[in-house]
């Protein structure tokens, strides 16, 4: 009897909770922070904390709280200190939608960074398009794709083939082996490299394609070692790897003999993917935490000391940081932050001194300018072997691909039906 | 005058709770800002999906695990007529090689037609699959299994089509009805037309579970081995519910895409068959009201919740859903009427000291759903 009350009450506690935070809606809803205060500028950071790509985004969620917490200790921009606002959108693309209305219309933020995956990137174009706001995206992409609304901080794929491959070509062997998850990305990627190959005197000698998330690739494996091939291009993203590194080595592939090269891992894929099977392997990335320079390496420890959560520094974490930096340097050159075209178009040219080393925002495309850096797998870190001189132009559409925009900034006419999903 | 009274006092508690949710409903949208309209509206188009699994679930006792398939299917349909509007192939298409708009796509160019079809597509769909299931007696658990296994499968699917659907990455840009060029809905118009039409579809169920087939339905539920003993086909039944409630869930599908904009194989798959089963569990099966307070409830809690404690906010939902499932099995709105109906039983029992035989007949008369 006493179980039987105590049940019922606890039941209407729990119905109570859950009440709780629903009429709670009803005052956040209905005040209104808006921009009234005027000494702080508000930013979104919209990045995953749960879901299948929280582990991921978690380390770029950090290099945004890393570097506001930054910039705000250096006295903030013009004077007036970030105040940014983290939404989680649970790797969820339609919850990317809600959660960046939520920041543009409730919390009126001048800017977000934020997004990880293409599917929650696309998710938020027509949001961003609809209420004039700003996105800027840390993610290595595709490309094909340039939205007035947001700036692509993370590299293109030219940015990481065009030095990576006639090294290969001239270092590693002649005839290449394409592999990839079956997604937008890889095949992009790929395509382009088959281009490349191509050009400056290689051999694809195969092409391979596995489902998003794919573990069993003992197919895929033994058709590279039937084709001949001297080195396999690989752009196989997130968990597939690891279970590919594996395989490869299980069915008797070394990278002595076969190195696979990839344009997909970065340092948290080499440490799920074990020392023992990455090692001797290529990559390449604009960034490496591995990078032996003092930017680097005070980024690098001062992430480390300040996060204790078992992410580690990569590509993503860099990117997330300077997409941070380069919004300050372009909200310092307006007026009033509010006025999302003129920030837009303060973006153009602006410059960091990243812990890669100087990056830019291109003038015209909204892409930015960032290094190509490769090396060998050594120890689960990256040894790196090349290094560009400078940055490199980014081109969403690759001029070895499509050499009809090459005179365009690389891309189609802003008001061209192909630049992004409308 | 009494009698009205009477009868008034006899109606079950939740259906005082669907006028009460109607008219904050149709008040919200003057008190909040734009965006929370918006949201409120994808949540009505939840509601929606809600009672379509309310009506297999909590009526006939069919649990499905996929149910978002046939959501999906709504929401693809409408979602690929917005890709082709102006008869220019998708940039999604062009990157693989399609130079034209595949045929089968020719009839969705018009919204109405995707809309129409988004509701009778997955009717079909759910036909089909009911009719080899239940034509084959499968029951139970193996029906949940079954459905379970084909929200996979479609998720696969739609992933690995990406030629004709964008695969992982979703379609975008799906506009609010924007009918021949003209401008999209706006946001609180589309808004109550979507509750409009779920007041519409709430009708139609309450309608439905209170005429023959809906009772039917229940006896299935109860005990469909006594329901063949009279001589109905529990067989037609179920695939006949199944049906009907593939056609809601479509049309939820097909209203919830242009609210958010997009869909991608997120809303589709096996997480959000189950996130729909959450919502059901938590309001209370078998009552209707429970589907949409639920549906309601739990979006709103995950929302608000990951506004303040964006790191925690799963955690915190994770352990207030099994509180309520774990402490009232019937759900919130459930519990109500349960306590409502042990209420008048107590009366009545009072009364049948005083009047045996008049209360006797009366305890017999109270309803059990």
């Amino acid at each position: 009897m006493k179980f039987r009350t105590f049940k019922r009450f606890a039941a209407i506690a729990a119905a109570a909770a859950l009440m709780g935070t629903m009429s709670s809606c009803g005052s956040t809803g209905g005040s209104s922070s808006g921009s009234g205060d005027s000494d702080v500028i508000k930013v979104g950071v919209l990045f995953s904390e749960s879901g299948s790509t929280a582990l991921v985004e978690k380390t770029m969620t950090n290099a945004c709280i890393m570097a506001f917490d930054e910039i705000n200790a250096a006295g903030g921009i013009n004077g007036k200190k970030i105040e940014y606002i983290h939404e989680d959108y649970a790797s969820d693309p339609a919850k990317a939608t809600e959660k960046i209305k939520k920041l543009i219309e409730q919390d009126e933020v001048v800017a977000t960074v934020g997004c990880y995956t293409s599917a929650s990137r696309q998710a938020t174009l027509s949001t961003l398009k609809d209420d004039n706001s700003l996105l800027i995206y840390p993610t290595y992409t595709e490309g094909e794709e340039v939205h007035p609304n947001v700036i692509y901080v993370g590299n293109m794929p030219n940015q990481q083939a065009t030095d990576f491959i006639p090294w290969l070509l001239e270092n590693v062997g002649k005839k290449v082996f394409l592999v990839g998850s079956d997604y937008v990305f890889p095949k992009t990627c790929n395509k382009q490299a088959r281009a490349l190959v191509e050009m400056y005197g290689g051999e694809v000698v195969g092409e391979e394609y596995a489902p998003l998330g794919h573990t069993d690739f003992s197919t895929i494996v033994n058709k590279i070692k039937d084709s001949g091939a001297e080195l396999v291009y690989s752009a196989l993203i997130g968990d597939s790897n690891t279970a590919f590194y594996k395989d490869y080595q299980q069915y008797g592939l070394t990278a002595a003999q076969v190195p696979i090269c990839s344009i997909g891992v970065d340092e948290s894929n080499l440490q799920a993917i074990g020392n023992d099977y990455s090692e001797g392997h290529y990559a390449s990335m604009p960034y490496w935490s591995s990078l032996d320079t003092e930017a680097s390496k005070a980024f690098v420890d001062k992430y480390n000391s300040l996060f204790n959560d078992g992410t580690v520094v990569t590509v993503l974490t860099e990117a997330a940081y300077d997409s941070c930096y380069l919004l300050k340097a372009a909200l310092e050159k307006v007026d009033d932050p509010y006025n999302t075209d003129a920030l837009i178009s303060a973006f153009g040219g602006v410059t960091f001194d990243a812990p890669q080393g100087t990056i830019k925002v291109d003038d015209q495309n909204h892409c930015t300018w960032v290094y190509s850096r490769f090396g060998q797998v050594h120890d689960g870190s990256v040894n790196i072997l090349y290094s560009s001189e400078s940055s490199l132009r980014p081109e969403p559409w690759p001029s070895v691909l499509y050499p009809e925009y090459a005179e365009s900034n690389f891309m189609p006419a802003w008001d061209d039906p192909l630049c992004y999903p409308q | 005058m009494s009698k009205v009274k009477s009868s008034l006092a006899k109606l079950p508690l939740n259906r005082y709770f669907d006028v009460m949710m109607l008219i904050f409903l149709a008040v919200f949208p003057m008190f909040v800002k734009e965006f929370r309209v918006e949201m409120m509206g994808r949540y009505i188009c939840y509601a929606i999906f809600a009672l379509s699994l309310d009506l297999l679930w909590g009526y006939t006792g069919l649990l499905s695990l996929g149910h978002a398939v046939l959501f999906g299917i709504g929401g693809y349909l409408i979602g690929i007529s917005y890709q082709i509007q102006n008869g220019v192939v998708p940039a999604f298409m062009q990157r693989e090689g399609i130079t034209e708009i595949p045929w089968f796509y020719l009839p969705l160019q018009n919204p109405i037609v995707a809309a129409v079809l988004g509701v009778l597509v997955p009717a079909l769909f759910a036909a089909l699959i009911g009719y080899f299931a239940f034509s084959s007696k499968i029951k139970g658990v193996f029906f949940t299994i079954i459905t379970l296994a084909l929200a996979q499968i479609f998720k696969d699917f739609i992933i690995n089509v990406q030629k004709y659907t964008n695969g992982f990455n979703g379609l975008q840009s799906i506009k609010r009805f924007a009918i021949n060029g003209s401008a999209p809905l706006s946001k609180t118009t589309y808004y109550y037309i979507i509750l409009g039409i779920a007041v519409l579809v709430f009708l139609f169920c309450l309608w439905l579970t209170n005429n023959r087939v809906g009772k039917v339905c229940t006896s299935v539920r109860e005990n469909e081995a006594r329901l063949g003993f009279l001589g109905y086909d529990a067989g037609a039944f179920k695939i006949l519910i199944y049906t009907i409630s593939g056609a809601i869930a479509g049309l939820a599908g097909v209203l919830y895409a242009p609210a958010t904009s997009t869909i991608t194989t997120e809303d589709i798959g096996v997480t959000a068959s189950t996130m729909v089963v959450i919502w059901v569990a938590v309001g209370g099966r078998g009552n209707l009201t429970g589907a949409v307070f639920g549906a309601l409830l739990v979006n709103w809690a995950q929302s608000i919740l990951s506004e303040h404690f964006s790191s925690v906010w799963q955690l915190i939902i994770g352990v207030l859903l099994l509180a309520v499932i774990y402490f009232i099995p019937n759900g919130i709105i459930g519990q109500l009427v349960n306590l409502q109906r042990r209420f008048i039983t107590d009366k009545q029992k009072n009364k049948l000291s005083e009047e045996p035989v008049q209360a006797a007949a009366v305890v017999k008369a109270t309803p059990h759903n």
